[in-house]
């Protein structure tokens, strides 16, 4: 198990300030879901919790060590991240996308492995596309496509997995199919889940913690349920919503957003 | 790419794989029989069957002559340059991330070519000294690029700008030399058209050690050039460091075309085109795109070289003129059936 916190972050891009003085700890083995408004800095935090992002100042911890200090590879086997908008040349297969999951593993003198097949096959398995291996990346429709991506992340065998809105432009049967399979992982494996979200009920039902962004800091953390309400919605976004029991299934409401808030 | 009713992939109906070996024998053939066509034929034509006879110690002595002294070190000249450049081309396409990144988008042509028309017809008395300073404007320029386009690490994009300016730049001083002296400009002129004639044993000593360097380098970077090509975040997030690799790789690139610029002059076309052709015919594994270019280049050059050569001999045509006229219709040919 891989712990992951920030103490003190702040953000600056092209002298914008984006994040100021943020702590956050990532409970280990739990889904944290990290939302806000557009541009306030979630995808931001994400990048800079996964190293892909080194301008920053204060302290990102990584089992302890300063993520700036860590080598890439060191991180990359523990940590797997799914940026937003990933492409792949045209020509490449699932199987073989997947496979390059395993390239933190790999030296100048050790090459594929066997076990390494083994591990992308698992991997594949897990995100339901080994049926789609030999396929091209391209022609794969857009969740197909977003589960081969997830799907290289795991052949890294990471202890955290990050996700940058994985279900943008996907239709709710993929939306949900993503979050599901998440979640299984993280059930089964004990996974740390880390990811960016849009949508707020995706947020309540699957994560076990929502961090929400806000004015460069963090609004509100804690359980989806107490966090995400019509009076945070409205301080957070600006519009009026409610929460509508579902008469089917108890434990899952859903909170709508119906109007701006004047 | 086509793909078949799985989704599968393959060219012209056959599995990629069996097609991507077959592609290989093919540039393998290739590069093979134009290094013998280069090296036998000529204003004197050397029957092949000759060849076993001066292994063997026998054969014409005139052959003999033409042969090692003449002709082999011609053609392996031819060979080097070629591979040199499309194997930087393909580093760079990769590197650059951008299709039409070719050794003159870091410099390197520029550079080598006002240092080189610099020597021609400034200091003509020098000329034995072109190769080194054309190698050594090369290396500048490429760095010169690299520092200009840094600020936080590198982006692709502020190198390709960078280069394009740098190398602007460097054109008007090249301009500028062939107008002020223009009644020297012939030598300088047929310098930059990028020719092989009269290239001979110290000039493969030049190349050499370069070539071999630069191909080992390039084959170990096959790897990163892959994940390169799934954008600078997920190489970052598979453990590469994004930043380093870029440089050593665009290095390696800056070494093999310095070289190779620095012997045969201003040879455009082989570093663009050759790398493109091959990733129309194999797909874009680096780790078949880096041989399968130094064999396609070796090919284009020295067949190039030949038929500039025999073409209108006695009259020699410099070879790049030769390739570009040949070399872009076929490409067009290729990318009207690929695209």
């Amino acid at each position: 198990m891989a712990s992951l916190s920030v103490h003190n972050l702040s953000i600056t891009v092209n002298k914008n300030e984006i994040l100021k003085n943020i702590s956050v700890s990532f409970r280990e083995g739990k889904r944290t879901a990290i939302i806000g408004p557009n541009g306030c800095g979630k995808s931001t935090l994400l990048r800079a919790v996964s190293g892909l992002n080194r301008n920053y100042s204060g302290e990102v911890l990584l089992d302890g060590a300063e993520m700036k200090k860590l080598p890439r590879r060191a991180i990359a086997e523990k940590l797997a991240i799914l940026p937003q908008g990933v492409s792949a040349p045209a020509d490449l297969t699932v199987k073989d996308l997947v496979a390059y999951g395993r390239f933190p593993y790999r030296s100048l003198f050790k090459s594929a492995a066997k076990e390494d097949a083994e591990i992308v096959a698992q991997a594949m398995e897990k995100m339901r596309v080994s049926h789609l291996q030999s396929r091209l990346v391209a022609t794969l429709s857009g969740g197909e496509r977003q589960r081969a991506w997830i799907a290289m992340a795991l052949a890294q065998q990471p202890q955290i997995l990050l996700l940058d809105e994985p279900t943008t432009y996907l239709d709710i049967a993929h939306q949900l199919e993503i979050m599901q399979i998440v979640s299984e992982l993280n059930a089964r494996e004990g996974m740390t889940v880390i990811m960016v979200l849009h949508d707020i009920n995706h947020a309540r039902l699957y994560a076990d913690d929502v961090v929400i962004i806000k004015n460069k800091g963090v609004f509100a953390a804690g359980e989806p349920q107490k966090v995400i309400t019509p009076g945070t919605l409205g301080d957070v976004f600006g519009v009026e919503a409610a929460v509508y029991k579902n008469s089917e299934r108890q434990a899952e409401d859903v909170i709508f957003p119906f109007a701006l808030r004047r | 790419m086509e793909r078949n009713a799985a989704g599968e992939r393959v060219k012209f109906g056959i599995a990629i794989g069996k097609w991507r070996f077959f592609m290989v024998l093919l540039f393998m053939a290739l590069a093979v029989t134009g290094f013998l066509c280069s090296a036998l034929n000529g204003a004197v034509a050397i029957p092949f069957g000759e060849l076993g006879d001066f292994v063997n110690g026998g054969g014409s002595n005139a052959h003999r002559q033409i042969l090692f002294n003449i002709r082999l070190p011609r053609t392996i000249v031819a060979a080097l340059v070629g591979m040199n450049l499309a194997v930087a081309g393909a580093i760079l396409q990769a590197v650059m991330k951008n299709p039409l990144a070719d050794p003159h988008i870091i410099g390197i042509s520029s550079g080598a070519g006002l240092a080189g028309i610099g020597v021609i017809v400034l200091w003509p008395a020098m000329e034995y000294l072109i190769v080194p300073v054309a190698f050594v404007g090369a290396m500048l320029a490429a760095c010169c690029i690299y520092l200009l386009a840094w600020k936080n690490g590198i982006r692709p994009l502020r190198v390709v700008l960078a280069g394009v300016a740098v190398s602007s730049f460097l054109g008007a001083g090249i301009s500028a030399i062939l107008v002020l002296y223009s009644d020297r400009v012939h030598g300088a002129l047929l310098w930059m058209v990028g020719g092989l004639a009269a290239r001979s044993w110290p000039h493969v000593e030049i190349i050499l050690p370069y070539a071999v360097l630069g191909l080992v380098l390039a084959i170990l970077g096959a790897g990163y050039l892959n994940i390169l090509q799934l954008g600078d975040d997920v190489a970052k997030g598979l453990g590469v460091n994004v930043e380093l690799v870029r440089i050593l790789l665009t290095a390696t690139a800056a070494l093999l075309a310095a070289s190779a610029v620095s012997v045969a002059g201003l040879l455009g076309f082989v570093g663009l085109v050759v790398p493109h052709t091959v990733r129309l015919l194999i797909g874009s594994d680096y780790r078949f795109l880096i041989p399968c270019s130094a064999l396609l280049g070796i090919a284009t050059v020295t067949y190039s070289d030949t038929l500039a050569r025999m073409a209108f001999a006695p009259l020699e045509l410099p070879v790049g003129i030769f390739m570009a006229a040949l070399g872009a219709p076929f490409f067009l040919f290729l990318l009207r059936k690929e695209l």
